[in-house]
């Protein structure tokens, strides 16, 4: 069980800052995730901590050991690949005892150790399976069990699902879960689909191009966004640009919006009159209004609008606004709302949204 | 607001797009592929075999006495010789490979262009090179003899598989390291998170992961040393192998003349057996990976030097041969000193006088090259719209691969005797067009592989025919592809020694004959000359053959 700290990690590759200037604290037995879209040094701060490559700058400590010059094979780590990487020569159980084998493991408690390995990833009866007779969700079974097998002090998972179908998707990323909470495992999790990373993690760093955007529980993340870039790529929502008019701390924030509409907010971070903000309000924050000329009542003609069953998700080209207004409306009448090209009143809740500084 | 609305899927038809059932054009191109197989490895191969059947059953006298014993025992000592190269040459190649490929070594890139060049000269000339260095005047034979050392007998076994495996390490270590190019690093990487070292990663999961490229060298440098009649000629003294004993069964008047046949029978025979076990080893051993991604390359300092001194050494040793043979060209006589007694230049002046053998083989190679590429890029075709229909031509194409020059050429004289339209022997470049048929197939193969499918695909549901597809949208992608075919089918068709020999029309006496004719006469120093330019020429090719062809065209180069 092992704290992971990277303090200042920076990895350069040529003249591309892959990962710049990294400060993150994983707790002992946290299920921490790496987010961002691709390039953002998601996965080279992975393979830092595995040992696969050397930091430019900065220091990696499991514990208290500093770990920087450890090569890969003594930092103790279990990795899953993207691409499975099972040996493709060896049975199933040869590729689990792998680990156990360098280790000085051998007979009856190998055999022991390798067979739970694998009841545990819901495999057991397949040990003597050769890896091209497994399908994609069995072969990542078999790379975790793999990576588990050795008693890992932290475990890296690099976009272990990206590879496979829908729905064995979100049964393996249950399984993963499930696993990752029974052992207590300090595990690293990398991956672009903030689905995945909201579903599993116990706290979620977004990464933009290198840099720490946010760390913050999954709710934190996408209830207060600290930056415009997290408040975008985290779930759908409408970013506008606007200005701070004025502000009671604790209580609320009234912002003058590019194109004229005041919003009023729920206070939820610092800010005062003057200020420039970026405003972010999320698709589940209209609901429709009765009264056009009410406090946060924006009115407009229905762009766009589309029937997604449980909702209708659509854009209001609202007055007083330079964007669309993405929302969503829940338990449609009883009959298609045909709302496309009529004028809406919708009420934003002030709890539902969030500001910060440009 | 206007929509673009989805045509319904009538219209198209309605609009005269409606699909005919046409003629695809290229059947006149496969079927003319198909009909030069046929006529000229097809119809030769089976004439042999059916020659043999009917010598052997309508014989009035058995053939002699022992004659079961001596197949068995020329067999045996061509098995030997090819199997010792393979082990050897497999042996030297997967430490090379993975110095050049996996590890850091100072200088890598360079070793590995090295170390591919000897891979386009002749075996004979590193035959002849080997009588050089270690013959009885031999410059290593004088340097033993000075420290009191007896010199190695080269006339036999020894020096044709110290030849071999001279000539034939790089071929082992090409395939190789080219399989090493693909072990996808997450596999290595895995390992050494699991606690594996340089050495257990290897043995355990490098080397079974590229286990079919391994088996595939051993196989590969077996045949070529199986098939190779050059050196055999110039090193067997006693030492009877199989290619040899036909060519000189087919030659002599005094052999009775079913000999030769019952030999060449058997090299089919074997050829087959060979590739039916090879396909066989190959389906068992195959990895499936459908990946390729980085590959791991290992950076610590000892290791690396370790990589150095031994690709030095190889290289080194590899190298000799072309080293002594440039000497020699130089020389006059080389008998008693370590270098030739004076330097002249008048081994090159004699060459450039009496030019016909470089002249000749000019011309047949500029005839047998375009035969041969165009026969691939037919075929090639063929076996891209086909696939797996075609498998049987596909294994067909490759008999030429394994059934060695000498064979063939019998089977074409036999076939077509005096076959010399306009007075101009065209049999011999027909020959060449069909012993280098699976090289050029295979890069055309390749090459096709490329051309991404959906293109052609998305051409054909414009509306265009296969034919226009074709001209306008495959083949301006292969223009790569043609140009390194042809310089390659021109280098291994220059270089052909074995159905040469046997088909040799009078006045026609090619460059590779012309070396070999010297060396047996003693004229080292212009056999020497002839190699220099020979090599020259063949090294000229492939500098051609690694230029960037789709720059030169003015295309944009594709980024990764």
């Amino acid at each position: 069980m092992t704290a992971v700290v990277l303090e200042g990690l920076t990895k350069r590759f040529g003249n591309t800052l892959a990962v710049d200037n990294l400060t993150l604290n994983i707790a002992d037995g946290e299920f921490f995730t790496l987010l961002g879209p691709s390039g953002c040094g998601k996965t080279t701060t992975l393979r830092l901590v595995a040992g696969f490559e050397t930091p430019t700058a900065g220091v990696i400590r499991f514990g208290r050991r500093v770990v920087n010059d450890l090569p890969p094979q003594r930092r103790n780590v279990g990795m899953v690949f993207q691409n499975y990487a099972v040996f493709p020569t060896m049975t199933v159980f040869e590729n689990v005892a792998y680990g156990l084998e360098i280790r000085g493991v051998r007979g009856k408690e190998l055999r022991r150790r390798v067979l739970s390995a694998l009841e545990l990833v819901g495999l057991a009866g397949l040990e003597d399976r050769r890896p091209d007779q497994l399908s994609g969700g069995q072969l990542q079974r078999v790379a975790l069990a793999r990576a588990l097998v050795i008693e890992p002090e932290i475990l890296l998972l690099d976009e272990p699902l990206s590879n496979l179908d829908v729905q064995l998707r979100v049964s393996i990323r249950k399984e993963i879960r499930r696993i990752q909470q029974a052992l207590k495992i300090t595990t690293v999790y990398v991956t672009h689909d903030q689905e995945e990373a909201l579903a599993l993690s116990d706290r979620v760093a977004v990464l933009n191009a290198g840099r720490l955007e946010q760390v913050a529980p999954p709710f934190g993340l996408y209830r207060f966004p600290a930056t415009r870039f997290v408040a975008r790529f985290i779930g759908r929502t409408t970013v506008l640009t606007g200005e701070v008019v004025s502000a009671r701390p604790g209580e609320w924030v009234s912002i003058r919006l590019n194109g004229g509409l005041l919003l009023r907010a729920a206070w939820h971070r610092p800010t005062e009159p003057g200020q420039r903000v970026w405003v972010s309000v999320r698709p589940e924050a209209l609901s429709p209004a009765d009264l056009p000329r009410a406090e946060n009542v924006v009115s407009g003609e229905v762009s766009y609008l589309e029937f997604l069953g449980p909702v209708v998700r659509g854009e209001l080209k609202a007055d007083g606004l330079t964007e669309p207004l993405l929302f969503e409306l829940g338990r449609p009448a009883r009959d298609w709302p045909d709302w496309a090209g009529r004028r809406l009143c919708l009420r934003v809740d002030p709890e539902l949204i969030a500001y910060g500084p440009e | 607001m206007p929509t673009l609305r989805a045509a319904p899927a009538e219209a198209g038809f309605k609009a005269g797009l409606k699909p005919r059932i046409r003629l695809d054009p290229f059947i006149f191109i496969y079927a003319a592929a198909g009909a030069y197989v046929a006529a000229f490895l097809v119809l030769p191969v089976g004439r042999i075999l059916a020659e043999t059947t009917l010598a052997l059953a309508e014989a009035e006298t058995p053939l002699e006495p022992g004659f079961g014993e001596y197949i068995a025992r020329i067999t045996w000592n061509s098995v030997f010789v090819a199997g010792s190269t393979a082990l050897l040459s497999v042996g030297l190649g997967i430490p090379l490979a993975f110095f050049t490929v996996k590890v850091a070594t100072p200088g890598r890139g360079l070793f590995r262009v090295l170390l591919a060049l000897p891979l386009i000269t002749p075996p004979f000339i590193s035959a002849f090179a080997t009588i050089l260095l270690l013959g009885r005047t031999g410059v290593i034979t004088q340097l033993l003899g000075r420290v009191g050392l007896p010199e190695v007998y080269i006339y036999g076994p020894a020096g044709l598989i110290l030849t071999h495996v001279l000539h034939f390490t790089p071929l082992a270590y090409l395939t190789v390291a080219a399989g090493l190019q693909v072990v996808p690093a997450a596999v290595e990487e895995a390992a050494a998170s699991l606690g594996s070292g340089t050495a257990r990663t290897l043995t355990r999961v490098v080397l079974p992961y590229i286990r079919p490229r391994v088996l595939m060298a051993a196989v590969l440098v077996f045949l070529a040393s199986f098939g190779d009649v050059g050196a055999p000629l110039l090193l067997a003294g006693n030492f009877r192998v199989l290619p040899l004993e036909t060519y000189t069964a087919f030659n002599s008047f005094q052999v009775d003349r079913r000999v030769s046949l019952v030999l060449a029978s058997w090299s089919i025979i074997l050829a087959f057996l060979v590739l039916l076990i090879v396909k066989r080893l190959m389906a068992r051993t195959q990895v499936s990976h459908t990946f390729t991604t980085r590959t791991f390359v290992h950076r610590d300092r000892p290791l690396r030097w370790l990589g150095l001194g031994f690709c030095l050494t190889v290289t080194g040793v590899l190298f000799l041969p072309y080293v002594v043979t440039v000497i020699s060209s130089f020389g006059t006589v080389w008998t008693t000193g370590l270098l030739p007694a004076a330097f002249t230049l008048r081994n090159y002046q004699f060459i450039l006088t009496n030019f016909h053998g470089i002249k000749n083989s000019l011309i047949l190679s500029a005839v047998a090259t375009p035969l041969c590429v165009g026969l691939a890029f037919g075929l090639g075709k063929l076996f891209r719209e086909y696939g797996a229909r075609a498998g049987w031509l596909d294994y067909l194409v490759l008999l030429p691969f394994v059934i060695p020059g000498v064979v063939i050429g019998i089977g074409l004289v036999k076939s077509y005797p005096g076959f010399q339209p306009l007075g101009f022997p065209l049999l011999l470049p027909i020959a060449y067009s069909v012993r280098r048929l699976p090289y050029a197939v295979r890069v055309v193969t390749a090459g096709y592989s490329r051309v991404d499918r959906t293109l052609e695909e998305a051409s054909l549901g414009l509306g265009a025919s296969p034919w226009r597809t074709f001209w306008r949208v495959t083949w301006p992608q292969l223009m790569p592809t043609l140009a390194a075919t042809s310089v390659m089918a021109f280098i291994r068709i220059i270089t052909e020694l074995g159905s040469t020999l046997i088909i040799l029309p009078p006045g026609w006496r090619t460059a590779t004959v012309a070396i070999f004719y010297y060396a047996a006469e003693g004229f080292i120093g212009r056999a020497s000359a002839i190699s220099v330019v020979l090599i020259g020429l063949v090294a000229l090719g492939s500098a051609l053959a690694n230029l960037d062809y789709g720059r030169l065209l003015g295309r944009p180069r594709a980024r990764p």
